[in-house]
C-alpha cells in the first residue's frame, strides 16, 4: 500500500472540498474518544481527580446557620415527601424517554452524516462534484444499515465479553483448588493472557472490519451483515495493510492532540514569563494568547470535522486501492 | 471538481429540476423560481421564525400569569412551577414540534409563522413535504444548520435558490406564495411582540401585588441573611476541608 500517496491525496480532498466539511462536523459532534475511525484530535481536559470532603463543619458554623439550613433541608424533604408517587413516575419516565430519543436522534443523524461523507469522497475520485443534496440522500440510503453495523456487532461483542470474564472468574475458582502452587500460577496466567489477547484482538477485528463494512455498504449495495461479513474476509485478508493504516490514523490524531496541548503549555509559560518581567507585558501578552486558545475553543467542532474528513478520506483510498488489487487480481505475494 | 463549498443546486441543475417540475426559469438570470413561486429570503424566514418564538413566549406567560393570578404564596406556589417546569422542558417544545412544525408542514406548508408571512415549504417538485421529511428537515437539518453558530441559516443570504444547510439536506426549498402575507406577518409580529409586553408587565404587577409571597420570600430571605452573618457583620464561611483523595 502506497500509504503516502493515500495521506497526500487526503489532504488534497479535505482542502479542496469544503463540503464535506458539514458533514465532517455532523459525524465529529456525535463521535466520542479516540479510535481509528476518528474522533481524535481533541485534547481534552477535566483530568482533575474527584475529591470527596469530609464530614461537613457543622461546628464550625454559626448556631442560627444551622437552624436556618436545618429549616430549609426539613421544608424540601417535607415538599419531596408531600410529593405524590405518579408525578415521580411520570417524571422518571419523561426523563428516561428523552434520553431514549436522544440517543436515536444522535445515532442516526451519526450514522447518516458517516454514510453522506463517504459517499462524498468516492464521488470526488470518481471526477464528480460533491454537493449537500446528493451527499444526503446517499447518506440516508444507507443509514439504516449503518446504524446495524455499528449497533449489532458491538452488542454481540459485549455480550461475549461478559461471558468470557464469566468463565474467567470460573477458571480462577476451580483453579484454587489445585494443590500445586507451580501449576495453580501457570494457569492463572495462561487464562489471563487468553483473555487479554482475546479481548484486544476481537476488539481491532472488530473495529476494523466495521470500518470495511461500511465502505462495502456505499461501494457494493450490501446488506448490512454481508458487508460485515465481506469486510471480515478483506480484514483477514489484508489486515497487516489495513492495521498500518490505522496506525497511521492513530498517530496522526495523538500528534494533533499533543500538538495543540504543547502549544498551549508554550502559550502559558509565555506568558508566565511576561508576567515576572513586567505586568503589563504579561497582561498584553496574555490577551495576545487568549485569541488562538479561544478560537481553538469555539471552532473545535469545525477543526474536528476537517480531521474526520481527512480521516475518512484515507480510509475510503486504502478500500479504493484494496479494490483495485482485487480487480488485477495482485495480492502482494498472499 | 469544486474547489468551495456551493450550494446543492447550481443554475443550470436548477433549470433542469425546474424543467422537469414545469416550471420556467427567470429570464433575467435572477434568482429562479419554483412552480413559478418565488423563493422566500433570509429576513422574511428570520420574521416568521421569530413570530413562532413570539406565540411560544406569549404560551409560557400567559401559564406565569395564570398561576400568579390567585395571588399564592410560597408553599401554594412551588408545585405549580414545578409542573410549568415539567411543561416548558418537556410538553411544549414536543407540542410546538409535532403540531407548529411537522404537522401545520405537512399539512399546510410550515409553520403558523411562515404561514402568516405567506411562505411555505414545499419540496424539490413544488409539493408538500410528508411526515418522515419534515421531521428530517426540523431534526437533522436544523442541527447541521445550527451546529457552528448558526451558519448554515446565514447561507440562505447568499445562495441563488436561497436554501439554507438545513434546506439543502433535505431537499426542500422555502418559497413565497403570497406577497400581501408580508403585511400581516409583521402586523403579527408587532401584536405578539406588545402582547408578550403586556404580559409581562400584569406578570411583574402581579407578583407586587401579591403580599403573601412578598412576605414569604421576605422572611426566608431575611431568615437566611440574618443567620449567614455575624454579629461584626463578617459572612460566616465554611473553610474548605482537607479531603481524602479517594481515586
Amino acid at each position: 500500500m502506497d500509504y503516502r500517496r493515500i495521506i497526500k491525496r487526503s489532504w488534497e480532498i479535505t482542502k479542496t472540498a469544503k463540503v464535506l466539511w458539514v458533514f465532517g462536523m455532523v459525524v465529529a459532534a456525535f463521535s466520542g474518544g479516540m479510535n481509528f475511525s476518528g474522533g481524535g484530535g481533541g485534547s481534552g481536559g477535566g483530568g482533575e481527580e474527584f475529591k470527596l470532603p469530609k464530614a461537613p463543619p457543622t461546628e464550625k458554623l454559626p448556631e442560627q446557620t444551622s437552624q436556618v439550613l436545618g429549616t430549609a433541608t426539613s421544608s424540601i424533604v417535607q415538599i419531596f415527601t408531600n410529593t405524590p408517587v405518579w408525578v415521580w413516575i411520570v417524571l422518571g419516565v419523561s426523563i428516561l424517554a428523552a434520553i431514549g430519543i436522544a440517543i436515536t436522534v444522535s445515532l442516526f443523524i451519526r450514522n447518516w452524516g458517516k454514510g453522506a461523507l463517504i459517499t462524498s469522497i468516492h464521488e470526488i475520485e470518481d471526477q464528480k462534484s460533491p454537493s449537500l443534496s446528493s451527499g444526503s440522500k446517499s447518506g440516508l440510503a444507507v443509514v439504516k444499515r449503518f446504524i446495524y453495523l455499528h449497533v449489532v456487532p458491538w452488542f454481540v461483542w459485549i455480550i461475549l465479553v461478559v461471558v468470557l470474564s464469566a468463565l474467567a472468574v470460573g477458571i480462577i475458582i476451580i483453579t484454587t483448588r489445585i494443590e500445586s502452587e507451580v501449576l495453580k500460577i501457570l494457569t492463572l496466567v495462561f487464562c489471563m493472557l487468553i483473555w487479554v489477547f482475546w479481548l484486544i484482538g476481537s476488539w481491532l477485528f472488530l473495529n476494523l472490519a466495521i470500518i470495511l463494512g461500511e465502505q462495502l455498504v456505499i461501494r457494493q449495495n450490501l446488506s448490512a451483515r454481508e458487508a460485515l461479513r465481506k469486510g471480515f474476509n478483506l480484514t483477514k485478508k489484508y489486515f497487516t495493510e489495513i492495521l498500518g493504516m490505522g496506525v497511521i490514523n492513530f498517530g496522526i490524531g495523538c500528534a494533533f492532540g499533543c500538538l495543540t496541548i504543547l502549544l498551549f503549555a508554550l502559550l502559558a509559560v509565555m506568558v508566565v514569563v511576561a508576567f515576572t518581567i513586567s505586568k503589563t507585558a504579561g497582561f498584553i501578552l496574555g490577551a495576545i494568547a487568549a485569541i488562538p486558545i479561544l478560537a481553538f475553543i469555539l471552532f473545535s467542532l469545525l477543526i474536528r470535522g476537517i480531521y474526520m474528513v481527512f480521516n475518512t478520506a484515507t480510509w475510503t483510498l486504502l478500500v479504493r486501492e484494496i479494490e483495485q488489487t482485487e480487480r488485477n487480481g495482485v495480492t502482494n505475494g498472499k | 471538481m469544486e474547489n468551495k463549498l456551493q450550494p446543492a443546486s447550481t443554475p443550470s441543475t436548477t433549470n433542469l429540476q425546474m424543467e422537469k417540475s414545469g416550471a420556467a426559469p427567470t429570464p433575467s438570470g435572477g434568482t429562479p423560481s419554483r412552480g413559478g413561486l418565488c423563493p422566500a429570503g433570509f429576513w422574511i424566514r428570520l420574521l416568521a421564525y421569530t413570530i413562532d418564538f413570539l406565540l411560544m413566549l406569549c404560551v409560557i406567560l400567559v401559564s406565569v400569569w395564570f398561576i400568579l393570578i390567585d395571588k399564592p404564596n410560597l408553599e401554594t406556589l412551588l408545585p405549580k412551577i414545578g409542573v410549568l417546569f415539567y411543561c416548558m422542558i418537556f410538553i411544549l417544545p414536543t407540542l410546538e414540534f409535532l403540531i407548529n412544525k411537522v404537522l401545520f408542514t405537512i399539512k399546510f406548508g410550515g409553520s403558523i409563522g411562515k404561514l402568516a408571512c405567506g411562505i411555505k415549504v414545499v419540496d424539490e417538485d413544488g409539493n408538500l413535504l410528508k411526515f418522515w421529511q419534515a421531521i428530517f428537515r426540523y431534526v437533522v437539518g436544523y442541527f447541521v444548520s445550527g451546529m457552528l453558530f448558526g451558519l448554515g441559516f446565514l447561507w440562505i443570504l447568499r445562495d441563488p435558490q436561497r436554501q439554507g444547510w438545513h434546506d439543502q439536506v433535505s431537499g426542500t426549498y422555502v418559497v413565497r406564495k403570497n406577497r400581501n402575507h408580508l403585511l400581516i406577518g409583521i402586523c403579527l409580529f408587532f401584536l405578539l411582540m406588545l402582547a408578550n409586553v403586556m404580559l409581562t408587565a400584569k406578570t411583574v404587577q402581579s407578583i407586587k401585588q401579591n403580599m403573601a409571597l412578598q412576605d414569604d420570600v421576605q422572611s426566608l430571605v431575611e431568615m437566611i441573611k440574618g443567620s449567614l452573618l455575624e454579629k461584626d457583620q463578617t459572612p460566616a464561611t465554611i473553610e474548605p476541608q482537607e479531603a481524602p483523595n479517594i481515586i
